[in-house]
């Protein structure tokens, strides 16, 4: 047996901080990894529902977030959790965004498609036990015995009669008092849930369709100035010299802050500093010579010294020896970005209060509780002086897990004393930002003569997607990103596998993407597997159900299967179309314990290469479903995501730069393009909640690549599928 | 300067070199009206100029003084004062938004689209809309929402021609 570490031996390698959520981390032991939930090895979170609650005296409970709202619908499905556990109408609670000196600490942030699963436990003790000890208040009132009393839309009922009092009456406003010996309180069964499981109207929309939403970007203050801070002109320049007289001079211009590398602009408008920071002189030392896209290809070949065999079984290499045929093809994604349609943006305001600083920031930001250290490190603060209020994010996808922006707001206000905001342009974001890696992928398979898998070899490589996060002890334990390997081993029960990843430190800047890896690696894993079904001459579908286990995953993967292929019909042949070819593929995976298949229907234009997908089925099981439109909602935006990626998106490094400042060189989904998605729920109440944030992209890409070669006979295995790689292929 | 905005005269400052957008977010303190691109190819900035589609991150703000510019804070004014605007009110029965960074001008842009048309066709929908980007990818709630409101608006127009 592999030893494991303990959680107090991890933490104490670990640091304090790292990783995301629901992410599954590989222990290098000496001998083999070890599989563990991170969950498991993170700091309780807590659970005392003084944190997360406030009873007003009209009754009505306010629930506290740590957790950002991305559009994910986060606040209304923890406002559910707690209206049910609480006995209370939906409509009761209200969710407040509080800054961090209220905001119970979340050393994970918003990500990992794990805010449902990690915080439903907590969410439901903490309201219980909030009910429990209100109900305990009243029996002393009213001199009854608690076992009577129950509670009826946040009304105390004794023995079926409404009495006048209520949670309000009995606590509004107060603390509630928890004793740390106190037992926890029953949670309900999930039989008896009434609110969780219905689709309730997201409390973030109406703000959203008149206007009144606020964003990071939208942050505002009276005396609020305008900043701009000078980019490299290359990736990896540092700054030589600079001359600012220009920009001095210019109309507008309060001030140029210069510390080190860091050189910045406040004006009086936005305007203003955007035509000051372009006066300024800079002369840089650039990499010689400058980066090119070859040179981060050539860097890929997965291969060579480095390489972590991350899950293995059997052995892959003398079985592909004795197989009946081989199987072997290569694969390819490149670097994506966010384009979150919000740039990220910040207001701060650094001062001297009572005798001591105080820094106020105002954002949007995936890690509203790690960002304060962060933002404190660059101004000479300490986490304590800051204080940071986050509003809701116009769109997160992983990009917004860091804020430059607070950073450079914080800066430039500290030297300033003036509150400054920072609102990165598009074209920052896309020269400046981290995009999600290139991978590559070689991929071997053993074929039995009856067309059975005996081998599977996936080798893989990527750039770093958490590395840069973590601190280099922990880079040195572990050897790999693990959220670069995500979605890279095969759910399929092949009885000899491998699979080993190579970390690249390819010279771009690259950082957790919707899902991480999870669509190249889907790509490449399920595009493979439709190779093999098609080698073996076998229905893509019989073959995928052949070669699953029968353990939880597999069983429910055989069930997501079978539902979506009922949908599609995917039985009957495609209707023809008119000049196009009609194809429709399957692809299916696991992540996050939520299992997910899809059918794609496309069609290509044999002439141009065009595609269009025109439909995409998706059978689905969460586990627990907290809000049904919700999750339906997140397959939608997944699915478009993945279509964007698998069709269009490709960012490319020329002459030390990405090639991209904007959406003419960097187009993505438009609604044009948007197929129609149809959906199927599966119930299963026994397990869960599993996170959606993030599971319905891994197989886009792959079932549209499958699709195209079931209506062409052209396997594409490079992304994006292009027009001019259809017609290559 | 004064800018007519939203059935007002508010005052803007001085506006030689400014963009309409910056000044209707950080002069008039109209948020609503977001930044996406600042090149005009995402739609997020979209407002109405004497009722007419524009992308406010690529106008000049001197260029609209004298005109009636709204916004989505003023989108409900135009039609009944009294409740939301029927596309706003379908992107709310349909669950539209995600992040919502989009959806002021998607709503104007939709908004528009059915003052000059009463059914819009599938590719009526398709072409008003596709220079307004959503990367949460809602567009088959917007489809869906955007039929909803022309149904209602319809139905409305109906009413009054009865009444």
């Amino acid at each position: 047996m592999t030893p494991k570490l303990t959680r107090r031996q991890f933490l104490a390698l670990a640091g304090v901080g790292v990783a995301g959520a629901g992410l599954y981390i590989l222990f290098r032991t000496g001998k083999g990894y070890l599989i563990e939930n991170f969950d498991e090895f993170l700091p309780p979170i807590i659970d005392d529902p003084n944190a997360w609650l406030r009873i007003t005296p009209e009754n009505r409970a306010e629930l506290i977030m740590s957790k950002a709202e991305m559009g994910q619908g986060v606040q209304t499905a923890f406002a559910q959790i707690v209206a049910d556990e609480l006995f209370l109408p939906f409509e009761s609670v209200d969710v407040i965004m509080p800054d961090t000196t209220v905001m119970p600490a979340d050393i994970v942030g918003t990500a990992g498609s794990g805010s449902v699963s990690s915080m439903y436990p907590v969410l439901q003790k903490a309201a219980a036990r909030a009910r429990e000890l209100l109900k305990a208040e009243a029996a002393k009132l009213l001199n009854v015995t608690p076992e009577t009393i129950a509670v009826q839309d946040g009304v105390i009922v004794v023995e079926g009669q409404r009495t006048e009092h209520t949670y309000g009456s009995l606590i509004g406003g107060k603390q509630i008092v928890v004793e740390s010996g106190d037992t926890p309180a029953p949670v309900k069964a999930v039989s008896d849930h009434t609110v969780i499981g219905k689709p309730k109207p997201r409390v973030d929309i109406p703000a959203k369709v008149n206007g009144s939403a606020r964003y990071g970007y939208d942050a505002r203050m009276e005396g609020m100035k305008f900043g701009k801070v000078l980019r490299p002109p290359t990736i990896g320049a540092t700054l030589k010299n600079v001359k600012v007289s220009a920009a001095e001079k210019s109309p507008g211009v309060l001030q140029i802050v210069r510390d080190s590398d860091f050189v910045g602009v406040i004006a009086e408008t936005q305007e203003a500093a955007n035509v000051a920071i372009n006066l300024i002189a800079a002369t840089w030392n650039e990499r010689s010579p400058l980066l090119q896209q070859s040179d981060i290809d050539s860097m890929l070949i997965p291969g060579g010294s480095g390489g972590e065999t991350i899950a293995e079984a059997g052995n892959a290499d003398s079985a592909i020896q004795g197989a009946a045929s081989v199987i072997e093809a290569d694969y390819a994604s490149p670097l994506a970005a966010h384009a979150a349609l919000e740039p990220q943006g910040s207001l701060a305001y650094v001062r001297q209060e009572n005798g001591g600083w105080i820094a106020e920031v105002w954002t949007a930001t995936q890690a509203p509780t790690l960002s304060p250290a962060e933002i404190a490190r660059a101004i000479g603060l300490q986490a304590e002086q800051v204080i940071l209020h986050n509003y809701f994010l116009g769109g997160g996808f992983g990009r917004k897990l860091v804020s430059d922006s607070s950073i450079e707001a914080a800066r430039l206000s500290k030297a300033s004393g003036l509150p400054v905001r920072v609102n990165w342009d598009r074209a920052e974001e896309f020269q400046h930002a981290f995009m999600r890696p290139p991978t590559r992928h070689r991929l071997r398979a053993g074929l039995d003569s009856g067309g059975n898998v005996v081998a599977w070899i996936h080798e893989q490589s990527s750039g770093w997607v958490l590395f840069a996060f973590l601190p280099k002890p922990l880079q040195w334990l572990l050897g790999i990103d693990l959220a670069a390997t995500r979605g890279a081993v095969p759910a399929y029960a092949f009885p000899n596998h491998r699979t080993t990843a190579w970390l690249r430190d390819i010279p771009a800047k690259t950082g957790p993407w919707r899902g991480l890896g999870l669509l190249p690696n889907g790509f490449a894993v399920e595009s493979f597997v439709d190779e093999l079904a098609h080698a073996a001459n076998a229905d893509p579908l019989e073959f995928r159900l052949r070669h699953l286990g029968d353990d939880s995953i597999g069983t429910r993967l055989k069930r997501v299967l079978q539902t979506v292929a009922d949908m599609a019909v995917w039985s009957a042949p495609l209707p023809a179309r008119n000049g196009w070819l009609s194809g429709r593929g399957l692809a299916c995976g696991e992540d996050v314990k939520t299992v997910v298949a899809q059918v794609a229907e496309v069609a290509v234009n044999p002439q141009t290469g065009e595609v269009k997908v025109e439909r995409v089925y998706c059978a689905l099981d969460c586990g627990l479903i907290i809000n049904p439109d919700g999750v339906e909602a997140q397959i939608q935006g997944n699915i478009m995501w993945g279509v964007s990626s698998a069709l269009i998106e490709e960012a490319t490094f020329v002459d030390g730069k990405v090639r991209a400042t904007n959406f003419g060189d960097y187009p993505i989904l438009t609604i044009r393009q948007a197929p129609d998605v149809v959906i199927q729920l599966i119930e299963n109440r026994e397990e869960g909640p599993y996170g959606m944030g993030e599971p319905p992209i891994g197989p886009v890409a792959a079932s549209i690549g499958n699709a195209i070669f079931n209506g062409t006979g052209k396997r594409l295995r490079r992304l994006p599928m292009t027009p001019e790689r259809v017609l290559g292929a | 300067m004064e800018l007519n905005t939203n059935g007002e005269l508010m005052e803007a400052g001085n506006l030689k070199g400014r963009l309409l957008v910056y000044v209707l977010r950080d002069a008039l303190g109209l948020t609503g009206t977001r930044f996406g691109c600042g090149t005009g190819f995402c739609g997020s900035c979209t407002v109405w100029m004497d009722g007419q589609l524009t992308l406010s991150c690529l106008t000049p703000a001197d260029s609209v003084v004298g005109k009636a510019i709204t916004t989505i804070e003023g989108l409900a004014a135009t039609y009944d004062p009294n409740r939301l605007h029927p596309v706003q009110q379908a992107f709310i029965d349909e669950q539209v938004p995600q992040c919502g960074w989009c959806m002021s001008g998607q709503i104007m842009t939709a908004a528009a689209l059915l003052n000059g048309t009463q059914d819009p066709s599938d590719e009526g929908i398709a072409a008003a809309m596709e220079g307004n980007y959503c990367r949460c990818g809602a567009y088959h709630r917007i489809k869906r929402a955007i039929r909803r409101a022309a149904e209602v608006m319809a139905r409305r127009a109906g009413e009054e021609v009865q009444a």
